[in-house]
């Protein structure tokens, strides 16, 4: 073993240098090489900056600044050389926005539109100007909907929650508001009636205001006064229902949980805090409003259909209350959104946090997390601070009744549906995004920091969703991150050898690589001279598959960019890989909660398995034993013959059932077929009686005649009365009667 | 509990309505008007859906059929000669919420009505739409209406009517955004009562041509077919009309016909030597009028008053300072 090699075995070891006369340089600026190609984030489309849609349709509420552009080309480009220089210009301008947002500009798409076109202008050559000019022109046109441009910086998390919160809130009140307001107009309406309805509205003074100035002169309003008196309706609405509504009224006009007017002047509730106790306070303080605004308008709702009954509703009004409400109730007023940083989160505020997940209140939660590594802990501590962070979001899973998300900043635009979802989702919402800020010393811009985290399985993505089914393969969903079926994400690198030529290599992106990027981190690395590299060293995904035992006379390294674009080996001392090999242990459990490479779902297909090739073996095995025994007669004779002279059968159908006539000597009506014409009732009315549904039958055959049965049978437009015999033999004419009932015996 | 206080409390204050409830006057018809059996058969829908009498409106134009929101005890409308529909229409824009019914005559339909039950039909706004179609003009006593059949003498036609009968079932048939289609006859109650609740719980514009006797003018009408079953051809289909067995055994031509078979309708209408009766064709996928016209936001009082004053202003002359 070289010298070299036991130096790196030893910093692996130990994580300290030791005295050689292997020079270590002091940790320079260097960069995953993987993310080697993203350098000159500035030079790339990607889907920064994001755009905070001033939509109401509810159809989109955000969107990338590319995905804007390119939608506007395919609408306005056309075919040939012209759309090609439209295009080129366009691109050019959204390549400039991108600049101006990356260098902290703020402002919506239209107000850094019309920035980046005119520094543009002032760039391009005269000759070219009026061309520029006319293509952005017309882009601009037909560009569609403003809004906030944002960056995947450390505000993009509040920004595009609070956005997206505000939208989906809007379009959700939206239906609690015209339900309020139609009651408002409802009962004011009814009211305004009444009032038209008294002696007020029809004094001299009130009707010359009515008319207005132009008919002051127009007419005698005290003789018009003593009229309407004399014709007045007196149908006034009894003095404790006016009472009721205009105090129903009172409530929804004066609740501060809905603009009724839209004007911003009503005093409003605010719902967003910075504080979870502080919107809990809130939530709690008013609830006893919300239970009087409901009280409110199930009391308008009923009184503006007439549907209030004093003797049943009364005592359920008066004992109405906090407790009385409903989750459909409290469904319909705004719900909290409460932004979070996690670096200024006391114990105390994460229980207020986790009693809020286990819970129902309508509280959605952004915690922002800014480091997922923080300082690394020594080697005899399992727990440190970013693994606390990276497990956060999964411990308010656990109460099973929250909507929960993970993702970095990066990814937010991945993940609109999911944050969507949640801010739909009438429960509690818990959002913890990574997103990078300024303590971390690494060379990685905010967003590939952010695309990073997540890659390395450090601060992968997940949601869960309570309302999506009952089992967690409905509710637990990782697809958002890459190549969830391994453990680690592959990525092509490609470099040049001494020789220059091109060569490929696949490299799995790694915590290590994450921590490879941040200078707070450098003491754990130790870069490995090119001539000392050998093929004991292993890079950190294969040498976390070994066993202990093989681990032996090996190192593990991370391959590196330096700021001359070189490519390098960085030796890993233990301490990271420990904690590397615990991020991989929680992906794996990540994995098994969303269903891949599940461990019960594997061992009971194994089991299954085993059973199965067991069943099989025994089939087999009795298959070979009987025909060893048998011999050759007895298998030719174990073969059915064709069948010969088979005979049909025939079924036979069964014959018809005849139902034979009913002849009964009580007279009965066909009722269901009376068709209510009134002739037999109105011939007898003792005799023949409508039912429950108005169609005839026979009330009492001894309240009438035999000819008067027989004339109502005679009349009957659809000839369903039977008279039956005469129940009277001494009944004169009966000869005759019976031969004219003879065609209604049947 | 899941639902919300008021709608609980709203059925919990419900009174029950019965048969009578729904009964307004006394029925002034001929005895042995068909008419009859339509009123009961429309309050036996009232009734089993518990309709609140204040939520119901009957609209009709003139003729006997057109007494018919006299007898009910709901709310009516009394209109003109053809002019039922547009009355009806005006009605469910302004109060979707209300339960609208329109009874007609056969002329006042197929004649003077014609032109707004063609464009009723296209609106496809949600009610149910009775034509009583006796064959002829009865209030009046005695002129031919449109399906009065070739020959039929009157007082209009002494010699017999020249012309062959117009087909209500057809021309509906051809008509855009249809949605529903009956044909029922009077003197069969439980039909009449399926299928007018079929078209009431249908959303859109159900039209239903109800074969009705005239005892006085019509007298020998529809006897054929009241005598002869064999003459009607009963639909039946599990998404249309289902026949008891008694009904069953009394009309023996079936044709299992589904309703949403456009194309067979059209056949079976305008081919069946016997007349059909049951659901001919219903599609519940055509939109109402009155939805697509929902304006996205509710026009409060400020609302309007808003958009008047942007309006106005723009012709304001701002006096010189």
């Amino acid at each position: 073993m070289s010298v070299e090699m036991q130096e790196m075995i030893h910093f692996h070891l130990t994580g300290k240098r030791g005295n050689s006369d292997v020079e270590y340089d002091s940790h320079p600026d260097v960069y995953p090489a993987v993310l080697a190609p993203y350098r000159q984030l500035s030079k790339l489309r990607y889907d920064f900056p994001l755009v905070l849609l001033d939509d109401d349709s509810g159809q989109a509420i955000i969107d990338t600044l590319s995905g804007v552009i390119n939608r506007l080309l395919r609408e306005i480009a056309p075919e040939g050389n012209t759309g090609a220089r439209l295009r080129q210009h366009v691109l050019r301008l959204e390549s400039r926005i991108r600049e101006l947002v990356a260098n902290g500009l703020d402002g919506t798409l239209f107000e850094l539109w019309a920035q980046a076109e005119k520094s543009l202008l002032s760039e391009c050559k005269k000759s070219d100007a009026e061309s520029l000019h006319n293509s952005l022109s017309t882009a601009r046109f037909a560009l569609g909907k403003d809004g906030r441009l944002v960056d995947c910086n450390d505000r993009l998390p509040s920004l595009l929650l609070q956005h997206a919160w505000e939208k989906v809130e809007a379009r959700r009140t939206q239906r609690s508001l015209e339900q309020i307001n139609t009651l408002i107009i409802r009962l004011r309406n009814i009211l305004k009636v009444d009032e038209l309805k008294t002696t007020r509205s029809r004094t001299p003074k009130r009707l010359k205001q009515t008319l207005g100035r132009r008919y002051k002169d127009a007419f005698d309003f005290d003789l018009m006064s003593d009229i309407l008196d004399d014709a007045a309706p007196h149908n006034l609405l009894p003095a404790d229902r006016r009472r009721r509504m205009k105090s129903a009224l009172s409530v929804l006009e004066s609740q501060k949980f809905f603009s009724i007017t839209g004007d911003g002047k009503q005093p409003q509730y605010r719902f967003v805090f910075d504080s979870a106790s502080g919107a809990l306070k809130a939530y709690d303080e008013r609830l006893r409003e919300i239970a009087n605004v409901i009280r409110a308008i199930a009391i308008a709702e009923l009184e503006c259909e007439n549907a209030y009954r004093e003797a049943t509703h009364a005592v359920y009004f008066d004992r109405f209350g906090v407790q009385a409400l409903s989750p459909a109730d409290l469904a319909m007023f705004p719900s909290y959104l409460i932004c979070l940083r996690e670096s200024e989160c006391d114990s105390r505020d994460k229980a207020v946090l986790m009693e809020i997940a286990s819970s129902d209140l309508p509280m959605k939660v952004l915690l922002q997390v800014s480091d997922v590594l923080g300082e690394l802990s020594p080697p005899d501590r399992q727990a440190h601070h970013g693994a606390f962070v990276q497990q956060l979001a999964s411990t308010f899973v656990a109460p099973g009744n929250a909507y929960v998300m993970q993702s970095a900043s990066s990814n937010l635009y991945q993940q609109k549906e999911e944050i969507r979802k949640g801010l739909e989702f009438q429960g509690p919402a818990i959002f913890s995004i990574f997103s990078a800020n300024d303590q971390q010393e690494s060379t990685l811009p905010a967003y590939l920091l952010a695309a990073a985290a997540m890659e390395s399985r450090v601060f992968p993505a997940f949601s869960y969703d309570p309302s999506a089914g009952p089992g967690l393969a409905d509710r637990f969903d990782i697809r958002r991150n890459p190549e969830i079926e391994n453990a680690w994400p592959r990525r092509e690198l490609r470099y040049e050898d001494e020789e220059l030529q091109m060569v490929s290599e696949e490299h799995a992106f790694t915590l290590v690589d994450f921590a490879a990027a941040d200078a707070r981190y450098g003491d754990h690395f130790a870069p490995a001279p090119r001539e000392s590299w050998n093929e004991d060293m292993l890079p950190v995904a294969n040498y976390l598959d070994l066993q202990d035992s093989e681990t032996f006379e090996k190192v593990p390294y991370v391959s590196v960019i330096d700021d001359s674009n070189v490519l390098r080996r960085f030796v890993v001392d233990d301490n990271l890989i420990r904690i590397a090999r615990r991020c991989l242990d929680r992906w794996h459990v990540l994995q098994e909660q969303g269903g891949v490479n599940n461990s019960y779902a594997s061992a009971l297909l194994s089991k299954e398995r085993t059973a199965w090739e067991e069943e099989k073996e025994k089939q087999i095995q009795a298959i070979r034993a009987e025909f060893a025994q048998a011999d050759q007669g007895q298998l030719i004779a174990a073969v059915p013959q064709p069948l010969q002279d088979a005979e049909a059968t025939v079924v036979q159908a069964d014959a018809e059932e005849e139902v034979a006539p009913v002849v009964s000597d009580d007279p009965y009506i066909d009722t269901p077929s009376c068709t209510t014409c009134d002739e037999c009732t109105n011939e007898n009315n003792r005799m023949f009686a409508y039912d429950e549904n108005k169609q005839a039958f026979i009330k009492d055959p001894d309240a009438g005649t035999y000819k008067e049965l027989v004339e109502a049978a005679e009349n009957c437009q659809v000839a369903i009365i039977h008279p039956g015999k005469p129940r009277n033999p001494n009944e004169p004419g009966l000869e005759e009667l019976i031969k004219r009932a003879e065609p209604f015996m049947a | 509990m899941s639902v919300r206080a008021s709608e609980f409390l709203r059925h919990a204050g419900e009174e029950e309505h019965s048969l009578d409830d729904y009964a307004g006057r006394v029925p002034r018809w001929c005895t042995g008007c068909g008419d009859l059996a339509i009123l009961t058969a429309v309050q036996r829908v009232c009734r089993d859906e518990q309709l609140p009498l204040e939520k119901i409106v009957f609209v009709s134009g003139i003729g006997c059929s057109s007494r018919f929101p006299h007898y009910m005890g709901t709310y009516g409308f009394h209109g003109l000669h053809g002019r039922a529909l547009p009355i009806a229409e005006g009605i469910k824009m302004r109060r979707p919420d209300l339960h609208v019914f329109v009874n007609m005559g056969d002329g006042d339909c197929c004649s003077i009505g014609a032109a707004h039950w063609m464009h009723a039909t296209r609106y496809n706004m949600n009610m149910t739409v009775m034509m009583h179609d006796n064959n002829i003009y009865g209030l009046t006593k005695n002129q031919a209406s449109p399906t009065s059949p070739k020959g039929t003498r009157s007082n209009t036609t002494p010699r017999g009517s020249d012309l062959e009968a117009f087909d209500p079932l057809q021309a509906t048939l051809g008509m855009s955004n249809l949605s529903f289609v009956a044909q029922v006859a009077d003197w069969i109650p439980e039909v009449l009562f399926k299928v007018i609740s079929a078209a009431y719980k249908h959303r859109g514009f159900s039209f239903i041509r109800i074969l009705q006797r005239c005892p006085e003018f019509q007298a020998n009408r529809w006897e054929p077919c009241i005598n002869d079953p064999d003459r009607l051809l009963m639909l039946t289909h599990e998404n249309g009309v289902q026949l008891s067995p008694a009904l069953s055994r009394a009309y023996r031509h079936q044709e299992e016909h589904d309703p949403a078979d456009l194309v067979d309708a059209r056949r079976i209408v305008g081919t069946s030597e016997r007349l059909p009766i049951g659901i001919i064709y219903q599609n519940p996928d055509v939109p109402c009028y009155e939805d697509l016209r929902k304006p996205d936001r509710l026009y409060t009082p400020e609302l309007i008053e808003k958009g008047l004053s942007e309006e106005l202003d723009k012709f304001t002359i701002w006096p010189p300072d």
